[in-house]
């Protein structure tokens, strides 16, 4: 019994160790994103960005939706990501982030 | 100061990427080395569709239908990314369509089969012009290295007659990396346990917003001295190969250029290594050393914008020496061909569009072996609202060695909704044979090869094929069903089966034809994986000696699984394929050296392939299974014998084959 106890502590400690921290931001970019080419070169470059779990274009809407790990990465550091292949990131305030508790290893 | 600090940026992630680079090399180095391209920047991951409040992530397909009333499917980069595809004979692993065989256990030549015929009679087509004819042939899989291509396209039955006459059963478009692609250097760097080291490089630069240079450059050597089966004959060629491609490209609103230049330089050393009875002979020894240099260029002068008004001068230009030795047998050929073409298309209004065009084509192998064609075509395309699709086309061509003839073609395609499409095509096609220069690997067999005073070949191509996007699952399952038929009125057929002391390349005598049928399905089961089931049959007959018999060396039938994942970002992709190639006939046995019958085999091949920011890296396997033709040369121990003979080749002729490759990026974001 005691064994399963430790057991069960230590699962426990290590499923809390694995909890991330999954947050969401929102972009605006800047030259703005016109074709299939743009949303190639922005999630080309941005899915090699830590912490970044998943990265959704919408060229109608002007936005660039992005889930990241926030105990590897953060909204500012990912904005900062796009200088890197010529683009400049504005972050759109105006929906809530979404937040949520993540136990499980994600893919890459 | 950003621009500063941003290179400074760039610099910090491309030295932290070097030094993971390097440690991947030093592993990869231990293993033997190898590679075989991905770009890490081009490759494309996961597509969002937006419709109305519905956000869809799907996995971008690597082959997808052309729209035209053709039946042509391209295979984009991504596609051939999926396995080693050192060169263009190999980027069809994972498609269901094209067969590629060893042609014989000598010169590690490979053909394709399309519906279950020779490559011969597949078009081929670099950057949309007809190219590598006659002597080029029998090895052209080799000459185009696969880091090189943008992508392929691969049209089944008679195509359009915009390219020319030669089309039997399908057409095979090679498009080369583009000059004014994002500007950047990629360099490969590629090993294989088989003894197969490659390097290649593209590199572009945009000189102005209008015109762009590129430079390919690809380097291999096989060094492998490999004999699995021990019967004294090296199983693939020793092949150093040199190729060098710089292509322009300069784009106005009215005018665009593009053409370049190539040279390409290879020595296959093979044959004999020792002997494996008492022999009082030297070795038996294959030699073939190819020099090749091509030009292209094509103007097009857009007239008006608006109906797609337009005017085209294009053409290209090529020689191809070629010395070949095999045992005490001795080939050599320096054939020239030049082609122009000049083309007219307008569309009248969305509906009607119209093709017109002259061609010149020149061939010359040797002095009673040259032909000049010039020719003229017109094709009008009627398009209703892309549910009714028509595409007739006619040409008249005049050959200097056959007169005049005429090629008809029509296709039609039906688009009734969104789920299903149907295509119909009919059309004609004419090949002159230059029997030799095609077929010269056939030296290395002891029999005498007997080359008769051939026609040109004349063929008849039909099929029906359909397309059906189902929904399932609230995913897309994309399903093809085609039937086609070739029906040759005159052929330069191979025949092995008359007489056993000759092979004798003489014309159909009798019936020859071709009927294949084809399924295949593609589904996106879970996020990321994408699978493909296919199944082919094929029956070819052709007439041997007044008797119409199986076609030799051909599998009655084929099936293909493939499967591919990616990770959700795109970082990690794992493929493998399995591929079962069916039974067929071989070539009458003489004095009971080889079975009548081939048996099926399989072949499994699989790739991991890894992408970082300024490279990537992938480790694969081909042939897995391990499964081989035991007896790939009939008769080894005598090579100077009439039995002797290396092109009863119906399988892989060696083993399981790892390789490991990286890919490095500089310059493109």
């Amino acid at each position: 019994m005691k064994k399963v106890i430790v057991l069960s502590a230590m699962m426990l400690t290590a499923l809390v160790a694995m909890a991330k921290d999954i947050k969401t931001v929102v972009v605006t970019t800047q030259p703005q994103m016109h074709c299939e080419n743009c949303e190639k070169k922005i999630k080309g470059n941005l899915r090699f960005e830590k912490g970044v779990k998943e990265i959704k274009c919408n060229i109608e809407e002007q936005r660039v939706t992005i889930t990241y790990d926030a105990d590897k990465t953060n909204a500012e550091a990912i904005i900062k990501s796009f200088g890197k292949f010529g683009y400049q990131a504005t972050e759109i305030k105006t929906e809530k982030p979404v937040q949520k508790k993540d136990s499980g290893k994600k893919n890459k | 100061m950003v621009r500063k600090r941003r290179y400074r940026e760039k610099v910090t992630t491309f030295a932290n990427d070097m030094r993971l680079l390097l440690t991947v090399t030093a592993i990869m180095l231990t293993l033997s080395i190898s590679g075989q391209g991905i770009d890490s920047l081009q490759v494309d991951t996961m597509r969002t569709q937006n419709l109305l409040d519905v956000t869809i992530t799907s996995r971008r397909s690597g082959t997808r239908k052309v729209s035209g009333a053709v039946n042509g499917v391209l295979i984009n980069r991504e596609e051939l990314f999926r396995a080693a595809c050192c060169n263009l004979g190999e980027s069809f692993t994972t498609n269901p369509s094209v067969d590629v065989n060893y042609s014989d256990a000598a010169t590690g030549a490979k053909q394709i089969k399309l519906l279950g015929l020779s490559g011969t009679y597949v078009q081929m087509l670099t950057e949309n012009l007809p190219n590598f004819r006659g002597a080029a042939a029998p090895l052209s899989l080799d000459y185009v290295p696969g880091p090189w291509m943008n992508s392929i396209q691969v049209s089944k039955g008679s195509s359009s007659v915009r390219n020319g006459y030669e089309s039997i059963t399908g057409q095979i478009d090679i498009e080369y990396l583009k000059p004014d692609n994002d500007e950047g250097v990629t360099v490969n760097l590629y090993g294989g346990t088989l003894g197969r080291l490659e390097a290649n490089a593209d590199a572009n630069v945009h000189l102005d917003d209008k015109l762009s240079t590129e430079v390919l450059a690809h380097y291999q050597d096989d060094f492998g001295h490999h004999d699995v089966n021990n019967d004294g004959f090296l199983d693939q060629p020793n092949v150093p190969q040199w190729n060098l491609q710089n292509r322009w490209k300069w784009k106005g609103a009215h005018y665009m250029f593009h053409g370049g230049i190539s040279m390409m330089k290879e020595k296959r050393e093979g044959g004999q290594t020792h002997h494996t009875a008492p022999d009082t002979h030297h070795l038996y020894k294959i030699g073939i050393e190819t020099d090749r240099y091509e030009g292209y260029m094509k103007h097009a002068f857009i007239l008006d914008p608006e109906h797609g008004t337009n005017i085209a001068v294009m053409g290209n230009a090529s020689m191809h020496l070629l010395d070949a030795n095999y045992g005490n047998k001795h080939y050599s050929v320096n054939q020239k061909n030049v082609y122009a073409q000049l083309l007219f298309e307008t569309n009248f209004n969305e509906q009607h569009n119209l093709s017109t065009g002259l061609s010149l084509n020149h061939d010359y192998l040797t002095h009673d072996e040259r032909e000049t064609t010039p020719g003229a075509y017109a094709q009008y395309t009627y398009n209703l609202n892309d549910k009714i699709m028509a595409m007739a086309g006619i040409r008249v061509d005049h050959s200097s060695r056959y007169g005049t003839f005429v090629t008809p073609r029509f296709h039609l395609k039906l688009t009734p909704n969104e789920i299903v499409s149907l295509r119909l095509s009919a059309g004609k096609g004419y090949r002159t044979v230059h029997a030799l220069a095609e077929n010269n690997n056939l030296l290395a067999s002891g029999r005498q090869l007997v080359i008769d005073d051939l026609e040109q070949e004349r063929a008849w191509n039909y099929g029906v094929s359909s397309s059906f996007y189902i929904p399932l699952f609230g995913k897309t399952l994309k399903l093809n069903a085609e039937y086609y038929h070739t029906h040759f009125s005159q052929q330069a057929v191979i025949d092995y089966d008359s007489n056993p002391n000759e092979i004798r390349i003489t014309n159909l005598d009798g019936k020859s034809y071709s009927n294949t049928v084809q399924v295949d399905a593609t589904y996106p089961v879970v996020k990321g994986l994408e699978l493909t089931a296919a199944w082919r049959w094929n029956d070819v007959k052709c007439t041997y000696g007044g008797e119409l018999m199986e076609k030799p060396l051909t599998s009655r039938y084929k099936g293909l699984v493939t499967a591919s994942y990616k990770t959700p970002l795109g970082l990690w992709q794992l493929d493998a394929t399995l591929q079962l190639n069916g039974g067929g006939r071989m070539p009458t046995p003489v004095d009971g050296l080889w079975d009548d019958r081939f048996p099926a085999h399989e072949q499994v091949s699989a790739q991991i392939t890894r992408w970082f920011r300024h490279f990537s890296v992938y480790i694969g396997g081909e042939n897995l299974t391990g499964f081989r033709q035991k007896k790939t040369i009939i008769n080894a121990e005598d090579p100077w014998s009439p039995l002797f003979d290396t092109t009863m080749v119906w399988g892989p002729v060696h083993g399981a084959m790892f390789y490991a490759g990286v890919r490095v990026n500089i310059g493109r974001l």
